[in-house]
């Protein structure tokens, strides 16, 4: 029997007798012995049961009990003291609800875990806000900004943002809402996209988006996450503006950009961690100069 | 028969008596003491007690862990693990040199930043079963996997931990 073998079979138990004496005769159980007894110092701390307890007890009075309503109740007495209930429920849940949880706009983290492990990334400049209790039937998230979803199968998810209602069952895809540009990314599974009277479904490598009111589909290929999470951002064909404005936010800087034409199209992409080389991707390839003051940059054509 | 359910304060009661401890344990040995593991429990208990009303008491058990594990992994720092020890004197007084004990110190500070350097699952599952002493199919069970994936995360484990503790002995 190989060592390895040896070791496995000793931490299962499963050595014949003489096999474990002669094991634990030898130089490497020595050392493995010394090692066991030694990880037996990282017990956890002790856990006063009755101490937690009590303190348990003095939070959770307060608390409302929710109940899904199943039905109403036939004795009119257990019936109102219900109502009662949630009704000081409703009044008290924000008060004493300590955790960085619902119903309050969540902006302070980047990657936000909901309820059921689907995952959510959001990008500069991004919120979100969901019901912690109510996460079950449906599965409502709404934002504002930029985000990236990886949505556990289950019961219908819904993204809102102001400009329109992303709907999957199961997938990953992003989805921008920002000032007069909305897009929606599809990387795996399949996505309806709900916009004012217009509706679409996307499946893995199409995008749809709106830019000034101008709508499109399109595909990609070899993606399968948004750049923004690999520390870029990039862009196909879109109006320059947005452009500046993504990275005014990455950079939380001020652009002005007064002579340029904000709605010729571009091409291209640039990394969120030097500022200098952001602006030189974004400027030299359309021709444009910039120039970076203490406290401003200015985007200029060429040559003026 | 009256139905037991968990808004009953006896019933309740019964669970953090049974509960709490273990799963304050399981936050300590997968994520650490600087995340908080008995706020976390607190919070966990919290909210089995608001959907006590939509939890049946052989469900709360798998409540607790999933709601803690959600919410610890919602906030949890990006600082890393930090596990404590204590090295437990010698019953019997031998009269041990300075290097010997200077030794004996490296290498619990060599294994306790290997500890904290696996991976949250093997650390759980390995100190879960030699340090609280819980059986593999018990592991398995309270995590979710096969026995099989508790016993190669055991063995894992253990492979990493004598390659990082042994590295100045040659």
């Amino acid at each position: 029997m190989t060592n390895e073998d040896n070791v496995k079979k000793w931490l299962a138990g499963e050595l014949s007798e003489t096999e474990r004496t002669e094991f634990e005769g030898t130089e490497e159980y020595a050392r493995l012995d010394r090692l066991l007894k030694a990880v037996n110092n990282f017990k956890a701390p002790a856990y006063d049961v009755d101490k937690e307890y009590s303190r348990l007890s003095q939070t959770v009075h307060d608390k409302p009990i929710i109940s899904l309503c199943k039905g109403i109740s036939p004795v009119f007495r257990i019936a109102a003291v219900f109502i009662v209930t949630l009704t000081i429920g409703y009044f008290l849940f924000n008060q004493f609800h300590r955790m960085a949880d619902n119903p309050r706009w969540i902006a302070d983290q980047r990657s936000v875990f909901l309820p059921d492990s689907s995952f959510v990334s959001m990008n500069a400049d991004s919120e979100i806000r969901f019901s912690d209790e109510n996460w079950g039937k449906e599965r409502n998230v709404e934002l504002k900004g930029e985000a990236f979803f990886r949505v556990k199968t289950g019961s219908q998810f819904n993204v809102k943002t102001q400009q329109g209602t992303v709907t999957v069952l199961g997938t990953e895809f992003g989805v921008k809402d920002r000032d007069r540009y909305y897009e929606v990314t599809c990387y795996s599974g399949s996505v309806k996209v709900v916009t004012g009277k217009h509706s679409v479904v996307l499946e893995p490598g199409v995008a749809f988006r709106v830019m000034n009111g101008k709508q499109e589909k399109y595909s990609f290929s070899d993606q399968s996450a948004p750049d923004w999470l690999n520390g870029e951002s990039s862009f196909k064909s879109v109006p320059f503006g947005f452009v500046i404005n993504e990275l005014e936010r990455q950079y939380h800087v001020s652009v002005e950009a007064g002579n340029v034409d904000l709605n010729q199209l571009f091409t291209g992409g640039f990394a969120h961690n030097n500022l200098e080389i952001a602006l030189q991707s974004i400027t030299v390839p359309v021709n444009l100069n910039y120039e970076m003051t203490e406290n401003k940059i200015v985007i200029t054509v060429e040559g003026q | 028969m009256k139905e037991d359910n968990v808004c009953k304060e006896r019933v309740f009661n019964d669970l953090f008596r049974t509960c709490s401890k273990g799963l304050h344990d399981f936050l300590y040995y997968k994520y650490g003491e600087n995340n908080n593991p008995q706020d976390i429990v607190q919070i966990a208990f919290e909210k089995l007690w608001m959907n006590c009303k939509n939890v049946l008491p052989e469900k709360a058990k798998s409540f607790l862990y999933t709601v803690a594990n959600n919410q610890m992994l919602n906030a949890i720092s990006r600082k890393q693990t930090v596990l404590n020890y204590s090295l437990q004197k010698p019953k019997y007084y031998t009269a041990e040199s300075p290097e010997f004990l200077l030794e004996e110190k490296e290498y619990h500070d060599r294994l306790k930043k290997a500890i904290e350097e696996l991976s949250d699952d093997q650390r759980v599952t390995f100190l879960l079963n030699r340090v609280e002493g819980k059986k593999h199919q018990e592991i398995a069970d309270m995590l979710g996997i096969s026995r099989k994936a508790v016993e190669k995360r055991i063995y894992t484990a253990l492979k990493i931990l004598q390659q990082k503790v042994e590295i100045n002995n040659l």
